[in-house]
């Protein structure tokens, strides 16, 4: 076969597969923008898009065309965002720790995350959108490295990993808790504790900016990787065999994963399950091959965490309830699920 | 491919698990490693497939120090069977061979027809084929062993490092195996219990120890002092009628 016939054949593969992807992520968003406290017709919310992407000039009432714009599309792209991110982290970790229950939330590393940008954000060590994020990347790399390590002292099997992710876990939300209570004033620590249970009402355009290129990082490397993920199957002992420098892609994979993490934490507070539940949801859907799954989670962690949105904002007239509490009330059950079906595998 | 170890050794903490073995296997010969349990083999399969960290010595395929190949060079040459090695993901068997080719793929040169075809061939050299589509977690354990020895030969290794092939084959699969070993046009090394099965082998290594205490051809290599002080086993050689070979009947020296 020829390079170009290759590649030609992988190029109609990927508008076969991604095709519908895209059209399911677009029908996701907009639904996003016009279901809320306010529903608009599909008429304004397609009208206002179109005036903004390319000028298109239709007439809108501005206080509609202010919400949609605004408010609505920026809080539902973050949630995209954040639902393929934090998905993609699930299926990296547990990939490389080959633990079904590995996820950033378990992991301990969402806590560490939270730890660094409540630190950031308290102490004002450098403040602004950007050291709030650096802040959430070092506290979570540090949970990371600390859970690891102490899963490693400990025996290193699978259940040693879920423990020292629950001792991390509740080391790091210690900390925090100190952190506010040491030095933040009351109305701050209202509002963190909010921002802590996963909260997108704040959001606007320059989160945008920060959620998608992590998360454009995030999947480009993931699908890079994905023969790597294929060939940890075995174990890393395995994967060494086959070619896979083990070393550097535990580096750089979890590094994205933490990284993505990180991320949307700082700007929606820790949100649970999502990397849990969607990637074994997907992995019932297409199977174990990450060439498949990558892309798949990606797209359901997205439109999952749209609707858990729309879900928050419809779930009590008048009042938002954190989207860390609508995940926690999907993923909780889902969660249980796989521990049964693990049971019943081992 | 032409095998040479110089002065190989590991160890964990501050026990030395093999030393200082030195070891030389021609190209297309079929070298076996025998030895009691916990005598090192399985680690000095690793040692040789550079899969340790902090190993002494040095190994060289065709005089090149592995030292200088990454990784992927590395699977391109030389492919390993593991002792055990198991998977929770919901893969199927032809899913599990077809990780034999990692080595052989990249972005710009995904998984192709004739990937595909070497797949087929692997799974039907060790009689799988009609279970390609069955689940892991289905097979039993000398099926399991095939899967892997298939995704070992899809790597299309020029060198084969198998532990313990054998321990969980059928009697027609463990000859069929021995004899498409050494029908191979690869290298080989294999760690073997069954010290019949290791007189079918060009040359063996015994280990004790950590240490490679002897190495020649069978008939050299099995005396019944030998079998006595390291196996610790009486044996009595028997000739098979049919074609002259020698075999051992082993009986218990304490006793
Ligand atoms: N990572 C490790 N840490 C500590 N000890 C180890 C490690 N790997 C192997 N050993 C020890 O080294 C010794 C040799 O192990 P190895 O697996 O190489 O033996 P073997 O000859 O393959 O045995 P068997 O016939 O049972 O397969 C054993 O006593 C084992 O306990
Ligand atoms: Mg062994």
């Amino acid at each position: 076969m020829t390079g170009a016939a290759v590649s030609g054949a992988f190029l109609e593969s990927l508008v076969r597969r991604g095709l519908p992807g895209v059209a399911v992520l677009a029908a996701a968003i907009l639904a996003g923008v016009v279901i809320g406290e306010t529903p608009l017709p599909f008429s304004t919310a397609v009208a206002v898009l179109a005036n903004h992407l390319w000028e298109a000039g239709h007439a809108v009432d501005p206080v509609d065309a202010g919400i949609i714009w605004h408010y609505r599309m920026p809080r539902t792209l973050v949630a995209a965002a954040c639902g393929a991110g934090l998905a993609l982290s699930g299926v990296v970790l547990q990939s490389l720790v080959r633990n079904a229950l590995a996820d950033p939330y378990l992991l301990g590393v969402s806590a560490g995350a939270s730890t660094g940008a409540v630190a950031v954000t308290i102490m004002g060590l450098g403040g602004g959108l950007i050291g709030i994020s650096a802040g959430a990347f070092g506290g979570a790399t540090l949970a990371f490295l600390l859970v690891a390590a102490l899963a490693r002292a400990a025996g290193g099997g699978p259940v040693q990993l879920v423990l020292a992710g629950i001792a991390g876990s509740q080391l790091f939300n210690a900390l925090t808790s100190f952190f506010i209570a040491k030095s933040a004033n009351a109305e701050q620590a209202r509002g963190i504790m909010f921002w802590l249970l996963g909260n997108l009402s704040g959001v606007r355009w320059p989160d945008v900016s920060l959620a998608l290129p992590a998360l454009a990082v995030g999947f480009v490397v993931c699908l890079w990787f994905v023969r790597a993920m294929d060939a940890f199957s075995f174990g890393a002992e395995s994967a060494a065999s086959l070619g896979v420098p083990v070393r550097r892609v535990q580096v750089v994979l979890i590094g994205v994963a933490t990284l993505m993490t990180a991320t949307m934490v700082s700007l929606v507070g820790s949100i649970g399950f999502v990397g849990l539940v969607i990637p074994h949801a997907m992995r019932f859907v297409v199977g174990p091959r990450h060439a498949r799954l990558i892309p798949a989670v990606a797209l359901a962690g997205a439109v999952f965490l749209i609707a858990a949105d729309v879900a928050s904002r419809l779930l009590i007239p008048g009042q938002v309830v954190p989207i860390g509490v609508v995940t926690a009330l999907v993923g909780a059950p889902g969660f249980a699920l796989i521990l049964v079906r693990n049971r019943r595998r081992a | 491919m032409r095998l040479a170890a110089t002065s190989l050794g590991w160890r964990a903490g501050s026990r030395a698990i093999v030393r200082d073995v030195a070891l030389e296997v021609a190209s297309g010969e079929v070298f076996g490693l025998i030895g009691p349990n916990g005598s090192g083999k399985s680690t000095l399969l690793r040692l040789l497939g550079g899969l340790l960290p902090h190993a002494c010595g040095e190994v060289r395929l065709d005089g090149q120090p592995l030292s200088a190949l990454s990784r992927r060079e590395i699977a391109r040459r030389i492919a390993l069977v593991e002792q055990q090695a198991d998977t929770a993901e919901a893969l199927t068997v032809r899913d599990a061979v077809e990780l034999g080719r990692t080595p052989w793929l990249s972005m710009l040169a995904p998984f192709g027809a004739a990937d595909a075809a070497i797949v087929t061939e692997c799974l039907s050299a060790v009689d799988m084929l009609h279970l390609e589509d069955s689940a892991w977690s289905t097979l039993s354990g000398g099926e399991r062993q095939r899967v892997h020895i298939a995704r070992a030969l899809a790597q299309r290794p020029r060198l084969l490092l198998l532990d313990e092939p054998t321990n969980h084959l059928d009697i027609h699969h463990q000859l069929a195996l021995l004899r498409l070993v050494n029908r191979l046009d690869v290298t080989v090394v294999v760690a073997l219990h069954d010290l019949n099965q290791a007189m079918s082998c060009d040359r063996l290594g015994v280990m004790e120890g950590g240490r490679l205490v002897a190495c020649g051809p069978p008939a050299e290599v099995l005396t019944p002092d030998r079998l006595a002080s390291i196996f610790r086993v009486g044996a009595t050689p028997l000739r098979d009628p049919a074609d002259d070979a020698m075999l051992f009947r082993f009986h218990c020296l304490e006793a």
